[in-house]
């Protein structure tokens, strides 16, 4: 996995899988999940990609990330600049180990990565290369990352790609270009601050990645194996809140409401957390409902008369399995000829304003 | 912040045959300039030792960047001999011969260092703070008086061991894993000498050679000899199995682990691998402040580390034990250079090495840098420490290694 490891023309692959329609499959698997910090339209905040790879799935050569359009990336930095942090675990054949890696994310020139980049990303001179610093008991392997804007063919998947590519792991030990330790990447997440602008118009945004994996034990790319996955982001994600009062002569009841949304969809069985208190800052928890089919929620209570209350929402949602839904309409088997196999809904974390009621 | 003895200023820096004399011939040293040697695997299978020497360059740097060592910057070449002693013997000559290094600096291996020892003693190149505990470096000082190693005894450690399971654990029933080297044999003698009469309590051994896959089969062997006592004497590769397939094995012995497998990310992968109650209550013994721990966070020592760890090296492991090691020989190494006085000679620099009294910040407190011409033993002391809520935290008083 270091600089310039081979990568056997992979991730190149949209032209040439054209060739491989149809081609027996491998019940491999893994999942893309995206999302920034915070969820909001026109945002130029973190972004994090969280990949997944069972272990059972075959060790994977290259793996393409298309930015939907309507994103736009600042890839200005100077190399060396930090830009973010990753966490990742990987599965040493040679320990019979899973070890956790973790460190930075930085950029570096273009220009140092000429023959990688060409190998994995297909291009000489990539838009940036970001080095994924993966580190464990002082041992770093830097991965790279090529970030270009697509072209042809495949823009229709996306305005940039993310290229990144990994040596066989399963090959025998002395092999050139066999992975440190053969490792075998099982999970990487990767946070890159100030470099995505989400896009201005709201809506669910399909994240397509391909996965390429090697022959298991051979070292040689099976690009009839290619397989999608897709993250379906949806913005803005929005909490909204509303409070109202019947007043009475020494207490007065109160009614909140709102609603859970991702791009417009409502957001359902999601527990939700309202607070309230006699100030912004001093609220402790009153009630938690859950979101109904249609993302609403409310709760009731009393509070003392002629009192100023303030309320406040919070609801968050873990990584959700999508796949039955959002791999409706898969690419076409010429680019993905092992199908789509999974699709997520990216963790969602809202908070509502605060709003005040007198009783 | 740190000092020799008062002794040595008065009265060994008087000896040193150079003192005040024409650095102009001293190799390796100029008027702006300090050149140090060093070898270690930079690449290869074992370059997870790497970060000793880039640990050690980043404050070297960090002192350039204050002014030097009495107006000098330190330039520190490292090799890279991918742990193979052939190639420290060929790249040390270069450093030596062509580079005309002033001294060899916290080369690593104890093969290695071995390997180089009567040539630069011939050369009577200082071969200064060798990483290695091993009784043949500290010992034979009589016959190579230009090599000091850094580390504990591995046979203080292994006697600690011996003395805590008496005194805790006295009719433990113990089983030892053990590399079947120097370095293993090593503990395994002090662990003898620690438990003095206990010593038939050792119900069975095993060893392993360092390029063996796995330990399964000796971790297997050790748990049917029914013990309820494991110590393990091996590297960080082979502790983290151990734990590991003792933990899959439903084996729930005492667990006591030598300092050389205490960096953070060995119990990070143990858990990983074999849940996170495994490895916990494991006693070994530590001399370096672990940055991880948070109640260290604070420590001046700790501080330091983490400023220049962010600004030398800002990619690379500042959780890596073996970065803050690096620092920690350098910090001596400078020391030793402030000492050697303004016009520094291979002599003077030896006589500094030998006649050290220092606080080093980056150690545990408690645990002094300390040296004489019959003490080539530098780090006398250590801590026991025990695996708790996530660290490894000191117990009781230092005890001595030596």
């Amino acid at each position: 996995m270091k600089r310039g490891t081979r990568t056997a023309l992979v991730a190149a692959a949209i032209g040439a899988m054209l060739a491989f329609a149809g081609g027996a499959f491998a019940a491999n698997t893994g999942t893309v999940a995206v999302w920034h910090t915070p969820m909001v339209l026109g945002g130029s905040s973190s972004t994090t990609i969280h990949i997944t790879l069972p272990q059972a799935t075959d060790p994977i050569a290259a793996i393409n990330i298309y930015v939907p359009a309507g994103y736009t990336l600042n890839t200005s930095q100077a190399p060396g600049t930090n830009i973010g942090s990753v966490d990742a675990a990987a599965f040493s054949h040679d320990n019979n180990l899973t070890l956790p890696l973790s460190g930075t994310v930085t950029t570096d020139a273009p220009a140092n990565h000429v023959a990688d980049s060409t190998a994995c990303a297909r291009t000489a001179t990539s838009a940036a290369v970001w080095i994924l610093n993966l580190s464990v008991a002082g041992q770093t392997i830097a991965l790279p990352l090529y970030v270009n804007p697509t072209a042809g063919a495949e823009q229709g998947l996306g305005a940039y790609k993310l290229s990144i590519c990994l040596p066989p792991p399963d090959v025998p030990i002395g092999t050139p270009g066999r992975s440190a330790n053969g490792a075998q990447v099982l999970d990487a997440k990767f946070t890159v601050n100030g470099v995505f602008t989400t896009p201005t118009a709201g809506g669910i945004l399909r994240w397509e990645s391909l996965f390429t994996p090697y022959n298991p034990g051979q070292g040689t790319v099976n690009l009839a194996g290619t397989f999608e996955t897709r993250s379906l982001v949806s913005l803005p994600v929005n909490l909204t809140l509303a409070a109202t009062v019947k007043k009475g002569k020494k207490t007065a009841g109160y009614t909140v409401k709102g609603k859970f949304s991702e791009g417009g969809v409502p957001v359902s069985g999601i527990g939700v957390t309202i607070v309230r208190g006699p100030s912004a800052s001093r609220l402790t928890k009153v009630a938690s409902p859950q979101t109904t089919a249609a993302g609403t929620f409310s709760a009731t209570g009393k509070v003392a008369a002629k009192k100023t209350t303030y309320f406040k929402a919070t609801a968050s949602a873990g990584q959700r399995d999508f796949t039955a839904q959002g791999c409706v309409n898969p690419l076409p088997a010429t680019v993905a000829p092992a199908g789509c196999v999974s699709a997520t809904l990216p963790p969602l974390s809202a908070t509502s304003i605060v709003v005040k009621v007198k009783s | 912040m740190t000092r020799v003895l008062v002794a040595l200023a008065a009265a060994a820096l008087l000896a040193v045959p150079a003192a005040g004399a024409r650095s102009v011939d001293t190799p390796g040293v100029t008027a702006t300039q300090i050149v140090l040697g060093g070898t270690g695997p930079l690449t290869g299978a074992e370059s997870q030792y790497q970060p000793v020497l880039s640990g050690a360059q980043a404050y070297f740097s960090y002192v350039n960047d204050h002014g030097g060592v009495l107006g000098r910057k330190i330039e520190y070449k490292v090799e890279d001999d991918q742990y193979d002693p052939a190639q420290t013997v060929s790249l040390t000559q270069k450093l030596v011969e062509q580079d005309n290094v002033f001294a060899i600096f916290n080369s690593i291996g104890t093969e290695h260092a071995l390997a180089v020892r009567d040539y630069l003693n011939q050369q009577k190149v200082p071969q200064l703070f060798v990483g290695t505990g091993a009784a043949t470096i500290a010992s034979q000082h009589k016959q190579y008086p230009w090599t000091i190693g850094l580390l504990p005894s591995n046979l203080g450690e292994g006697a600690i061991y011996g003395h805590q399971i008496v005194a805790t654990k006295p009719n433990a029933k113990i089983a030892v894993l053990y590399e079947n080297d120097e370095y293993g044999q090593e503990l395994l003698a002090g662990l003898k000498r620690g438990l003095g009469a206990h010593v038939k309590q050792i119900v069975t051994t095993q060893s392993y050679a360092l390029l063996d896959p796995t330990v399964d089969s000796q971790v297997q062997q050790l748990k049917a000899s029914g013990a309820d006592t494991f110590v393990i004497f091996a590297l960080p590769k082979q502790a983290i199995q151990a734990f590991v397939i003792a933990a899959k094995l439903g084996w729930k012995p005492t667990e006591y682990v030598t300092s050389v497998s205490i960096d953070p990310a060995v119990m990070q992968i143990v858990h990983l691998n074999a849940g996170a109650q495994v490895g916990v209550g494991a006693t070994s013994t530590a001399f370096l402040r672990d940055p991880t721990n948070p109640t260290l966070a604070g420590s001046p020592g700790v501080k330091l580390y983490r400023q220049i760890m962010q600004k030398y090296l800002p990619n690379e492991d500042w959780k890596a034990v073996a970065h803050i090691y690096g620092m920690m020989a350098a910090y001596t190494m400078v020391d030793t250079l402030k000492h050697a006085g303004k016009n520094p000679t291979r002599a003077s620099l030896l006589n500094a090495a030998t006649h050290l009294n220092e606080i080093n910040p980056f150690l545990l407190p408690g645990l002094p840098i300390s040296t004489s011409p019959s003490n080539y033993l530098p780090l006398g002391k250590t801590f026991l420490v025990r695996y708790l809520h996530g660290y490894w935290n000191v117990l009781g008083k230092p005890l001595k290694t030596s």
